[in-house]
């Protein structure tokens, strides 16, 4: 393979790596030659894009269609407070230039899906995972195998952690260990139960370790293998992940040949953070204020956890966290209408599906949650 | 004693614990066992019938039990399962 040579300001710039005998002038000039796609420039596309772009990736994309929030700046370290509201994508082009001014760099603001997909990702050599939703993990995944590519995978919830490389030829895909996804709501996502801020630095560090690795054939690959990192205990597991001959997507049948559409398929929509379809029990937080307004007999249970209530509460609301509801279920009034809430709609609603089934009357769920209420009705009340 | 590593997405429900005893001869009896220690962890790990919900993976020593003869796999006093559900933040 015929690769680009090094000018003297870029073996200047990489001594670190050329001193290194397992990647040395041939490995950084595989570096060079490289494309790497990045899906999602959050907290995992922060690191990932950073340390690829000072390692002498040659050529970057960053997907990501979002803006800079406030709430961002707890991990996504790409960003500064003069970033907030403007595009994830354009703000991060600028950031890993201004690192590496010899790369070519491409920050894409667009919602990477399944009919941009093919488009986007034309010329990359290898797609990296910096997302946070299952339905572009699988479109991913299906993008990857589909047109022989590996794709980097990296996921995180909380204190934990799992990093994997899919789609190399033979070995196995994510579909292989998560053929189809869990119910909409089943897996709650970091908007929803937290993440401590350095966890994507960690796993986007892995991921990108991964990406050099691959690009200059060194070392052992986490193909066939996920990494399980758990930062409470900081402890690392590695287990075996197979090919599965079934798998729909690399397996000896395959169903799936072209993309789909996996908002659809997952049951959840890109962008919101559940996607929950409306169900009987929804009252917004308008509905609520009227009805709270003409009936005081409503009963509004929050269904949080208690560090929650330390952060906000709704005056006179009776707490039961969602786990223990139905054990504690008779505590509660039959003959009063109850509105559960959470922090954004989702326990609720399960709650007052949990409720209507066991034979409340009109057990319903505030519709965004006690966010949704302080944006809406109370603005003193804090949002996190 | 065999142990089972809960991960956090299911540790809402064992009251904050990560790692628990497993009780049983084959796993089929070790999950009825924990169902019944942990009753509001159940639910999200099987459904009624006890059968382990699609998206979750259970490792021992590091290798998938195949999902089909999971019920008749045997434990050993030392094994160390491991419950891998698929995680979707980033």
């Amino acid at each position: 393979m015929s690769l680009p040579a090094l000018t003297p300001e870029e073996i200047a710039r990489y001594s670190r790596h050329l001193l290194l005998p397992q990647v040395g002038m041939r490995g950084q000039q595989k570096l060079k030659a490289a494309s790497v796609l990045i899906v999602g420039a959050g907290g995992l596309g922060s690191p990932i894009a950073m340390y690829l772009a000072a390692a002498g990736v040659g050529r970057i994309g960053l997907v990501d269609y979002d803006r800079v929030e406030i709430s961002n700046l707890q991990r996504q370290v790409l960003y500064s407070e003069t970033d907030l509201q403007f595009p994830k994508a354009e703000k991060a082009a600028e950031r890993i230039s201004a690192t590496n001014s010899l790369i070519r760099v491409e920050g894409i603001v667009e919602q990477f899906n399944s009919t941009n997909a093919a488009r986007i990702s034309q010329g990359y050599d290898i797609l990296v995972d910096g997302t946070d939703n299952l339905p572009t993990r699988y479109l991913l995944n299906d993008l990857a195998v589909l047109t022989h590519r590996p794709y980097v995978y990296g996921s995180i919830f909380r204190f934990e952690g799992q990093v994997s490389i899919f789609g190399l030829a033979g070995q196995p895909c994510y579909r292989c260990l998560f053929p189809e996804p869990p119910p909409p709501g089943a897996i709650p996502s970091c908007a929803s139960a937290g993440v401590m801020g350095v966890l994507p630095g960690i796993i986007g560090s892995m991921q990108a370790a991964e990406v050099i690795k691959l690009i200059t054939g060194i070392g052992e690959l986490l193909s066939g293998k996920l990494l399980l990192f758990d930062a409470l205990d900081m402890r690392a597991d590695t287990v075996r992940v197979s090919k599965k001959d079934s798998c729909p997507v690399c397996g000896t049948k395959p169903s799936i040949h072209i993309l789909q559409d996996y908002e659809a398929w997952c049951g959840s929509r890109i962008g919101e953070d559940f996607g929950l379809p409306a169900t009987p029990y929804d009252i917004s937080p308008e509905d609520l204020k009227q009805l709270m307004d003409a009936n005081p007999a409503v009963l509004l249970l929050d269904v949080r956890e208690e560090f929650e209530r330390q952060i906000s509460a709704l005056s006179g609301s009776v707490h039961i966290p969602l786990p223990e509801l139905m054990e504690r279920q008779n505590t509660l009034p039959h003959d009063r209408p109850i509105v559960a809430y959470c922090r954004n709609g989702v326990r609720s609603q399960e709650a007052a599906r949990l409720l209507t089934a066991a034979g409340f009357a009109d057990a319903r769920h505030l519709v965004g949650g006690i966010n949704a209420w302080a944006e809406k009705v109370d603005p003193t009340i804090p949002v996190y | 004693m065999a142990t089972i590593k809960v991960p956090q997405v299911f540790q809402l429900y064992t009251g904050g614990s990560a790692v628990l005893p497993l009780d049983g001869s084959t796993l089929a009896e070790a999950l009825r066992n924990l169902a019944v220690s942990y009753p509001q962890l159940a639910p999200h790990l099987m459904n009624r019938a006890g059968a382990l919900h699609h998206y979750v993976h259970i490792f021992r020593d590091g290798v998938e039990l195949p999902r089909a003869d999971q019920g008749e796999v045997a434990i050993s006093s030392g094994d160390e399962i491991i419950l891998v559900p698929g995680i979707a933040g980033g």
